[in-house]
């Protein structure tokens, strides 16, 4: 999934500026399970943004809506009465969905309250961790399903460097995992350690943000 | 007197209340809920936005929750609603949380002392 967390509060109010009527739009995919902008966190947002309001006597009035998800056109439907309404949209999505609704509603102003992350997992409640930079040409059959450009801090396709310490990163010996000492381990325990023996090419990086903005047309599927 | 609502797990801030009968005070309203692991910040806060002065939690004693670990979910979500009200320009005291058992009447008294409801 997309991994994302809310923005500092200052930020998220300074966006809003002194619009009166605004629209908290959750969505209810990714950032709903990895609890950053679901239905919970739009209310928590919501409420706080009333009780600054309340405290600074600004007059504002405040709508929340959550919808399925903001990366596909027809959900919007459900709530076009309330961006109508609206002066503007805080979009608790990712960036995807942010954009989206932009381009959905046209007409309207709509500021991201969430800093978009990463693809990641859930390593545990409450914890997530990044695993794929979508690349456009995936290539973990080579190290046995552990992705070197994702994990590796230094997106290594011949790893480790010297910097792997007790199976540490030096990036930050504390929290992060040496990507590459993570491959060896899974590497030896399925038995491929001579896929590792292997050096390998320079990656073409266009599939990847190299080659620009990408897109995907599935044929079959389009109308 | 300031207004108080007490969220109260029913497994023991909500019998300490019970126990405290007719001594309880009038200003606290009671909030009866299964287990304080329950409890959402937005709903801490909505009490706040509604009137509330103050808003106590009552949960189990740490390591003694019948849910395990609600009561210190509890602590965790308790936390987070004082940062949404430093957020706001407001002081972070206005969200308490206690950890007591359903004998611990002279503990919540001391509490309602403290929080100048009694
Ligand atoms: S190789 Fe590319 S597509 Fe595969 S997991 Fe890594 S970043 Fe993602
Ligand atoms: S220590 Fe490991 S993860 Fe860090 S940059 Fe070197 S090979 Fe990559």
């Amino acid at each position: 999934m997309i991994v994302a967390e809310r923005k500092p509060f200052d930020e998220i109010l300074s966006m809003i500026g002194n619009a009166r009527k605004v629209l908290i739009l959750g969505c209810g995919s990714c950032v709903t399970v990895c609890m950053a902008g679901g239905e919970k966190e739009t209310q928590l947002l919501a409420s706080t943004i009333r009780l600054s309001d309340k405290k600074q006597n600004i007059t504002r009035e405040l709508r929340c809506a959550t919808i399925e998800r903001q990366c596909d056109k027809e959900f919007f439907a459900a709530v076009a009465n309330d961006v109508k309404w609206a002066d503007i949209i805080v979009s608790m999505a990712c960036g995807v969905g942010v954009q989206f609704c932009g381009e959905v509603f046209t007409d309207k102003e709509v500021v991201p309250a969430l800093n978009t992350k990463f693809y990641g997992a859930t390593v545990e409640q409450g914890v997530w961790s990044e695993r794929c930079v979508g690349c456009g040409d995936c290539v973990l059959f080579k190290f046995g399903g552990i992705c070197p450009i994702a994990r590796c801090s230094k997106s290594l396709l011949n790893g480790p460097c010297g910097g792997s310490q007790n199976g540490m990163c030096e990036v930050d010996p504390e929290n992060i995992q040496c990507g590459w000492q993570l491959i060896y381990d899974r590497m030896a325990a399925i038995g491929r350690l001579d896929l590792l023996e292997q050096n390998q090419p320079l990656k073409n990086w266009s599939t990847g943000r190299d080659g620009g903005p990408r897109r995907v047309v599935k044929e079959d599927a389009t109308l | 007197m300031s207004k108080i609502v007490a969220f109260c797990c029913e497994n023991s801030g909500h019998k300490v209340v019970e126990s405290l009968g007719l001594s309880m005070p009038s200003n606290v309203d009671i909030r009866k809920i299964p287990c304080t692991g329950r409890l959402e910040i937005a709903q801490m806060l909505a009490e706040i936005e509604q009137g509330a002065e103050k808003v106590l939690v009552l949960a189990c004693p740490l390591d003694n929750c019948k849910y395990v670990r609600g009561n210190q979910r509890a602590a965790k979500r308790v936390a987070a609603a004082k940062n949404a009200l430093r957020d706001a320009g407001l002081s972070e005291d206005m969200i308490r949380i206690e950890f007591m058992s359903s004998l611990d009447k002279h503990k919540l008294k001391a509490v309602f002392v403290e929080m100048g409801v009694i």
